[in-house]
């Protein structure tokens, strides 16, 4: 799924950053969103649990245009703002979430989803490293997406990661006669009130043709 | 092609582009320095330019051209109500000045092409994931796998020479049926693309 350079560009990124592990995903809108690269499991399982839900640290940074700093996940105060998401990822060996938006200028090209096994905040150090590494990371994405674009494949991979979210998506905006706004939501409840997954959820009604009641539940 | 200092001196610019004529585009053309000391003195090479310059009250022009290595980028105006050369200062100040235009020229450019790629790459994820929607629209309306539904969808736009992308935008907002995307005119079983 993940490309060799993309693969590169994020290992380069970790073995500078104080990290655990991180992800690097590109869009800013709430539906057009590919995450390009994951270091392991468990930052896959950030990003993605925050496009199933809509909400997380990320979806909050890319919003308010900052980085958005969890400093212990288990502090109550700072969890309150993604309650879904809290519960979600308490599985999970993460003690601290940062968030940064992918900024060129004053556009958001995407975010980067970073976690540490062990709570409190970064040094100012480790902030200023974090900062220049993802400058890097901005420009070698935004440079390869110029490339990619006339190839029609973004970095990252070939074809794209949530296809088959999509696919659902416009299946049942057709099922359940509603536009296509309003058949994602569809989806995303039905995923959430299961306790699954986007995808895992996606793929059930791309391939079994399960279909949602017609009035949500 | 330069910046104005007066209303009237950005009129004798704009006026040389419509005419095609004057020191400015002459300089920027070479890429050397211009030096008009008296523009009375060049009716016959500027024809058209010079009354229009001297209508405003110019009586001198100077054009330094901005450059980037050997490339010309454009040319920077000088307009004086006296006659006479430039001095060595004035010249150097305009070359300085010249210079500071075509980094900013040359910032502004990268800029822009910066702000392409963005747009770029917003649309290229909103165009695949548009296609992808318009997939599970027509799979689910004609019970297809996504491949077939894919090759409807491809072959409804070029039989009606539209962009696959524009096709499926029209879809996922509903401004057109599914249905009428499936019917093949001709082969109603055809579901290669």
């Amino acid at each position: 799924m993940v490309d060799a350079a993309t693969a590169a560009l994020g290992e380069a990124f970790l073995a500078q950053a104080p990290l655990t592990g991180a992800a690097f995903t590109m869009g800013a809108s709430d539906v057009a969103r590919e995450t390009v690269w994951a270091s392991d499991p468990v930052a896959r399982a950030i990003a993605e649990v925050q496009y199933s839900l809509g909400e997380g640290p990320a979806t909050t940074a890319v919003a308010a245009h900052r980085p958005v700093l969890v400093n212990d996940v288990s502090a109550p105060d700072q969890m309150q703002r993604w309650p879904i998401f809290a519960q979600q990822i308490s599985e999970l060996p993460v003690r601290a979430l940062f968030a940064f938006p992918l900024h060129v200028g004053a556009a958001t090209i995407g975010v980067c989803d970073c976690y540490r096994s062990q709570p409190g905040p970064p040094s100012r150090s480790d902030l200023r490293m974090l900062l220049l590494g993802l400058d890097r990371v901005t420009v070698t994405l935004l440079t390869r997406t110029a490339d990619a674009i006339r190839g029609d494949a973004l970095p990252g991979d070939t074809h794209l990661n949530r296809a088959v979210v999509h696919q659902a998506t416009g299946m049942l905006a057709v099922q359940l006669q509603v536009s296509i706004p309003v058949a994602f939501a569809r989806l995303r409840a039905h995923a959430y009130s299961r306790g699954e997954d986007l995808e895992r959820v996606s793929r059930g009604i791309v391939s079994n043709r399960q279909v949602l009641d017609p009035e949500p539940p | 092609m330069s910046w104005p200092p007066r209303p009237s001196a950005l009129g004798c610019s704009s006026f040389q582009l419509q005419s095609d004529q004057g020191p400015c585009l002459d300089c920027y053309r070479t890429g050397q320095p211009v030096n008009v000391p008296d523009l009375r003195h060049q009716m016959e090479r500027w024809p058209m330019f010079v009354p229009a310059a001297l209508e405003q009250g110019y009586t001198a022009v100077h054009a330094v051209p901005l450059r980037l290595r050997g490339e010309v980028l454009g040319a920077l105006n000088l307009f004086s109500t006296r006659t006479g050369a430039l001095s060595p200062s004035s010249l150097s100040l305009a070359r300085a000045l010249a210079d500071g235009a075509s980094i900013a020229i040359l910032y502004d450019q990268a800029a822009q092409r910066r702000d392409l790629v963005i747009e770029q790459l917003e649309g290229a994820l909103t165009s695949r994931v548009v296609i992808e929607q318009a997939k599970g629209m027509l799979a689910a309306t004609g019970d297809l796998s996504m491949d077939v539904a894919f090759a409807r969808l491809r072959g409804y736009a070029r039989r009606n020479q539209a962009h696959l992308t524009a096709v499926a935008r029209d879809l996922a907002e509903g401004t057109i049926d599914p249905q009428s995307v499936l019917e093949v005119p001709g082969k109603p079983h055809d579901s290669a693309g």
